[in-house]
């Protein structure tokens, strides 16, 4: 593919990202290469998964995907133009041999993208997953590297990368990218060449596998479902708050929530539960007063509250004619991308659903906009106007986000100040919870 | 005969269109000079173009060089910020780099608690 038709494809997947979330944290443990890489990422968020990685990917990635997404005319065009790789299951051929030779299609053009030294992105599990956990690792990602190394690429990374959404249904809601240690394959494979001789082929695909396996666990949330994923990372969220209450800032960073969440998902069954059973006396206190833990922690001090709230007032005031003008424009893609939560599907599906919807619909009102304004008052009016409606749904967003961040703040200088009754139990349900936290810790 | 008052539709339109296309021209000229990965020619010929044309500024969002979006987007966390603390102390503590007296003590400072709790109001 050429070097304009991967720019315009990451663009486009750039745009749909930056409208479709209003965070995206990147941890990386280390930078990226040159070397051939395969991706290896958790899969919970089906096409979402693919955009952010094409969009952050070092190099343009060549996607290993399901067939079936070649079965339909505009998804089919998609998949050819960026070659991705399709990859065919047993279940989906009639004839087991037949998928066997297909498959061995895509194994060759697998080893040749590395060989190329290009970027490999495969979803290892082989399905998307709406638990909040891997599903179990096949060894598709291991053979493929190793047929690579055996047909003379040498110098390959595997790259474990773990996507954490904060709600990967929900429209302007934040994710995490987790890209963890990368696996060198050629002093991996110099690890296991002693006990790779006395071996199968089949012995080193899993112990490769497994190395693999413990990588993007490493990296990808690991909750044993969604319950405790919810308490955990809320006892997280809260700890770390309580570590520093001078934050104005009412999001703790993904990138911290998740880690202390999942040393706190690692501990023994009794302290999980102890956490667990605070969290939710706590969450019920909450609950009662119709505060958050953000409001309700306060802050030892309200210079940075009040300061903060006149920087958004004054932003606010500014903005808000282009703002309302954005929000004209934008109502109906924003209620139309909204509505995807009522679909009744799983969680993946309407994560998948979700940016694309909201890639259409923004893109269509900001065309037919520019093509109403440019047929009635000229060309050179409505090229202005397709130039300035980005910025005027912009101003609409940062307003928006601005007035709830604001809102919480306020509520957050008052909760500080309540005092008595269910707060002071609210309160007393906290220090619970922390204290499970360090107990747990 | 007095000059007649500009209308609200001109007032409205330069506020609404003339002052946001002043700013996006400045931005886009800014972000034209500083961008990384753009020749010198090249910056000329981009400023020339969005200050002639206006709308060539839509091309230009469109074609710029985006840089590394992993670097850009990278956690900015400050190793001194003491959440941070708290999440590296616990790490190291599982890890075994930290030994149980110096953890319990850090984590102590950093949650602010010590054990146990008063009975429930």
């Amino acid at each position: 593919m050429s070097t304009v038709g991967t720019g315009i494809v990451r663009r486009v997947a750039a745009l749909t990202v930056n409208l479709t979330y209003r965070e995206v944290e990147v941890v990386a443990t280390s930078d990226s290469s040159d070397a051939p890489t395969l991706l290896v990422s958790n899969h919970f968020g089906g096409v979402a998964d693919a955009l952010l990685l094409i969009y952050l990917s070092p190099r343009f990635p060549r996607i290993v995907a399901r067939d079936v997404i070649w079965s339909f005319g505009v998804s089919r065009a998609v998949m050819t133009h960026i070659e991705a790789i399709p990859v065919h299951k047993a279940d989906d051929v009639a004839d087991p041999d037949d998928a066997r030779a297909v498959n061995d299609a895509m194994f060759s053009e697998c080893y040749q993208a590395l060989d190329d030294g290009s970027v490999v992105l495969i979803f290892p599990e082989g399905v998307t997953q709406d638990d909040p956990f891997l599903a179990p690792v096949k060894t598709g990602a291991a053979r493929i590297v190793l047929g690579a190394r055996a047909a003379g690429t040498s110098g390959i990374a595997i790259q474990p990368v773990g996507i954490h959404y904060e709600d990967k249904a929900a429209f302007r809601s934040r994710v995490l990218v987790a890209f963890g240690e990368p696996i060198d394959l050629d002093a991996t494979m110099a690890g296991m060449t002693a006990a790779a001789e006395n071996s199968t082929g089949r012995q080193v695909v899993d112990d490769l596998n497994t190395l693999i396996d413990r990588g993007m666990r490493a990296a990808a949330p690991d909750y044993e479902d969604w319950g405790e994923a919810g308490d955990l990372q809320l006892a997280a969220t809260v700890a770390l708050r309580q570590a520093a209450p001078e934050s104005a800032v009412d999001d703790v960073p993904l990138a911290l929530s998740e880690r202390l969440g999942a040393a706190l998902a690692r501990r023994d069954a009794e302290a999980r539960d102890r956490v667990r059973q605070a969290v939710q006396r706590y969450r019920s206190s909450l609950a009662g007063l119709r505060m958050s833990d953000y409001q309700l922690a306060g802050s030892a001090s309200t210079l940075p509250i009040v300061g903060r709230l006149a920087v958004d007032l004054v932003l606010m005031v500014v903005l808000l004619p282009y703002a309302l003008a954005g929000a004209l424009i934008s109502a109906i893609p924003y209620v139309l991308t909204q509505s995807t939560r009522l679909i009744p599907a799983a969680p993946a599906v309407r994560a998948t659903v979700m940016p694309l919807v909201a890639l259409v619909v923004f893109v269509l009102e900001w065309v037919t906009v520019a093509a109403v304004v440019g047929a009635g008052r000229g060309w050179q009016l409505g090229a202005l106007v397709a130039l300035l409606v980005p910025a005027f749904v912009g101003a609409t967003v940062v307003v928006s986000e601005r007035a709830v961040l604001a809102w919480r703040s306020l509520r957050r200088l008052v909760g500080s100040h309540r005092a008595g009754g269910p707060v002071t139990a609210a309160r007393h349900d906290r220090a619970e919870v922390l204290s499970a936290v360090r107990d747990a810790l | 005969m007095p000059e007649a008052a500009p209308s609200l539709s001109d007032a409205g339109l330069f506020w609404l269109l003339v002052v946001p296309a002043i700013v996006m021209w400045l931005y886009v000229v800014v972000d034209i000079a500083i961008r990384p990965g753009v020749g010198r020619l090249a910056r000329v010929v981009w400023v020339a173009a969005v200050t002639v044309a206006l709308p060539a500024a839509l091309l230009w969002l469109l074609v710029r060089p985006t840089g590394d979006p992993v670097r850009a987007r990278l956690a900015q966390i400050d190793a001194s910020d003491p959440r941070a603390q708290l999440v590296d102390l616990v790490q190291d503590h599982d890890a075994g780099r930290v030994d149980d007296a110096t953890f319990e003590r850090r984590r102590d400072d950093l949650l602010q608690v010590s054990g146990g709790t008063q009975p429930r109001p």
